[in-house]
């Protein structure tokens, strides 16, 4: 009789183990899907801020020097800041899910 | 028996060297040729790019910035997809011969003095092809290693790719210290700076001969006889879902942080020193190559190490090291630079005034003052003025300080130095292993060359340059001297977006099937 309500706690115990760990899969899942939020908004604001930026140095009169700058950096850095919004779109559609974090 | 295996074993072992000293040489090459361009900038900048005229200037920038760091990634495309139709071998090799081929051809070609305008278009041309050469060598080494190497030790072997790069730039330094030193400074000036390029063509055809002699990698050998491979591996890597978000995953989560740090230790390190500080020219050659000299071995370290704790746990801890730690190293280096908190030696100080008036009336002002501190630097500030007879503008003024560190500093930096390497090591150790297990066989070589090239040549590349533009971009009215640690942000924000990526979304277990 004690022995099998030993196995009976012993049984229960795992089950809770394993409802931990499903919890805890659960909630990195959830995580990584609402971290898709700050990429998008990261990539949403490197775009603003480049583009604001290039603007407001070409407004004033730009030398030889920011010309390169920005005519380097802007077909550089915005589709990559594209690809960022990608990674959060599929962050958020749970595309990662499954993956080992 | 076991004499048999024994044997068959030590045969594997010696095929497996001389795969990756085939490999690792190719590439090592690769890096020389793309540093020395680097390296002798204000040379060829004056040869081929004359200041006073503004296209040949803006030529000159697009040859530093565009065709060695942004071209990269094309040359991913166009020789990764290469790769993965026809083969790792023999796409490796072209991409060398296109190296060696650009990089001797720009020892031939005739100043901006001989032939004018034609001199920089050709030398943009052959700087584009360097770039995309480049942008296919990296990815074709390190598939072909991992592709070869047991997967047990894939960390390992795959880690002396990654000292290439190091070893490359220590090799064109040496090159063009030791041609500096036989030819003199003005035969350097005048010719002799081409001797470094012209001796590529020795290296490469040296690097062909023993590549030549390899075999295509087992692995995709297997997939070809099998018809396995790719049709349209750009389509395949980048148009299907399943790979795309491996490739954004690899970019973000890995190769940006890898990138920045990277080049924030060997690179950004040397213009702060330089420029920021002031050290002098040769002295911070020798810091840098000093701490490189320390710290190459432990690419191969980590990279050992990665096979046994996994790569993504290595890679992060560097980064996190990097963004939590950049501040307190810089700030040390500048406070050791600057440091006047010893007595000033009289004996060894002093100031001097020289005057010169030219035959046209303009004359110069040179005024140089030196500090020397017990025990400690010596300052040098040199300012010039000149003031043109025919002219009602303003005189021009020119400040250059320099610090030559007392041995204390240096080896306080040095160290300082040694440590960012350290970082490098770590993310850049496991990275090509990690990489290659990412990815299928059959379009391998295409989807991990893009992301590396983003990450270490633009992400990476470009850390100088936006480094160096917020701390101009700090200079106001209220603080004219700017903040010289302000450009520590761009790397410290990039690492750190990085590793919150990869801590939450990168494999942390090895991807031991890379046939697959």
């Amino acid at each position: 009789m004690a022995a099998s309500g030993y196995a009976v706690i012993l049984i229960n115990a795992e089950l809770d183990k394993d409802f931990l760990i499903q919890l805890k899969k659960s909630d990195m899942e959830n995580i990584k899907r609402f971290s898709g939020i700050i990429w998008i908004g990261s990539a949403l604001l490197a775009m603003y801020l480049l583009l604001a930026q290039a603007a407001h140095e070409f407004a004033q009169s730009p030398t030889l020097d920011t010309r390169i700058f920005w005519f380097t950096i802007i077909p550089v850095f915005l589709p990559i800041a594209l690809g960022l919004l990608l990674f959060g779109w599929y962050c958020l559609k749970g595309e990662y899910e499954g993956e080992q974090g | 028996m076991d004499t048999t295996n024994t044997g068959t074993e030590q045969k594997t072992g010696r095929r497996l060297m001389q795969v990756i000293f085939a490999s690792s040489l190719g590439t090592l090459i690769e890096w020389y040729d793309f540093y020395i361009y680097g390296a002798l900038a204000p040379i060829i900048a004056k040869q081929f790019f004359p200041s006073e005229n503004p296209t040949a200037a803006f030529l000159a920038a697009l040859a530093t910035f565009a065709a060695g760091f942004i071209v990269r990634p094309f040359g991913a495309l166009v020789f990764g997809r290469l790769g993965d139709l026809v083969g790792r071998k023999y796409t490796f090799l072209v991409t060398l011969l296109l190296m060696g081929f650009s990089t001797f051809a720009i020892g031939f070609v005739p100043g901006y003095a001989t032939i004018g305008a034609a001199a920089p278009f050709i030398i943009l041309a052959l700087r584009f092809i360097q770039g995309l050469a480049l942008g296919g060598e990296y990815g074709g080494a390190a598939t072909y290693v991992a592709e070869h190497a047991p997967k047990e030790r894939r960390g390992y072997f795959t880690s002396f790719i990654q000292t290439t790069a190091t070893l490359g730039l220590l090799l064109s330094l040496s090159v063009i210290l030791l041609t500096k030193k036989l030819a003199g400074d003005v035969a350097f000036n005048d010719w002799a700076w081409r001797v470094p390029f012209w001796a590529s063509f020795i290296m490469v055809l040296v690097s062909v001969y023993i590549r030549l002699r390899m075999s295509e990698s087992p692995v995709f050998a297997k997939i070809k006889k099998e018809g396995k491979v790719s049709s349209n591996p750009l389509k395949e890597s980048f148009s299907k879902k399943a790979n795309l978000k491996m490739v954004l995953l690899a970019l973000f989560g890995a190769v940006m942080g890898q990138g920045v740090v990277w080049y924030t230790g060997q690179f950004y390190a040397q213009t702060f020193i330089e420029r920021t500080c002031g050290v002098e020219f040769e002295q911070t050659r020798y810091l840098m190559l000093g701490a490189i000299v320390l710290a190459t071995g432990f690419f191969v370290f980590f990279g050992w190490l990665s096979d046994r704790v996994g790569r993504k746990w290595i890679m992060l801890a560097g980064m996190l090291l990097a963004l939590l730690t950049y501040r307190p190293i810089y700030r040390s280096i500048y406070s050791a630079a600057t440091d006047q908190s010893s007595s000033l030696v009289v004996a060894r100080s002093g100031s001097s005034t020289k005057v010169s008036v030219a035959s046209n009336g303009d004359s110069t002002i040179i005024q140089k003052s030196v500090q020397a501190f017990e025990g400690g630097n010596t300052y040098q500030t040199v300012v010039t003025k000149t003031v043109k007879a025919q002219s009602s503008a303003p005189s021009k003024i020119e400040t250059v300080k320099t610090v030559w560190l007392s041995k204390g500093h240096f080896w306080t930096i040095l160290f300082l130095v040694f440590i960012q390497i350290l970082y490098v090591t770590m993310v850049y150790g496991p990275i090509a292993a990690f990489l290659v297990e990412l990815f299928p066989t059959r379009i391998r070589y295409t989807s991990m060359s893009l992301p590396y090239h983003i990450g270490n040549g633009i992400f990476g590349g470009l850390t100088p340059l936006i480094a160096t533009r917020l701390f101009d971009l700090s200079k106001t009215s209220t603080q004219p001297a700017g903040d010289p640690f302000v450009g520590l942000w761009y790397p410290i924000v990039i690492a750190a977006v990085c590793f919150v990526i990869g801590l939450l979304f990168l494999p942390s277990k090895i991807d031991e099937q890379v046939d697959d």
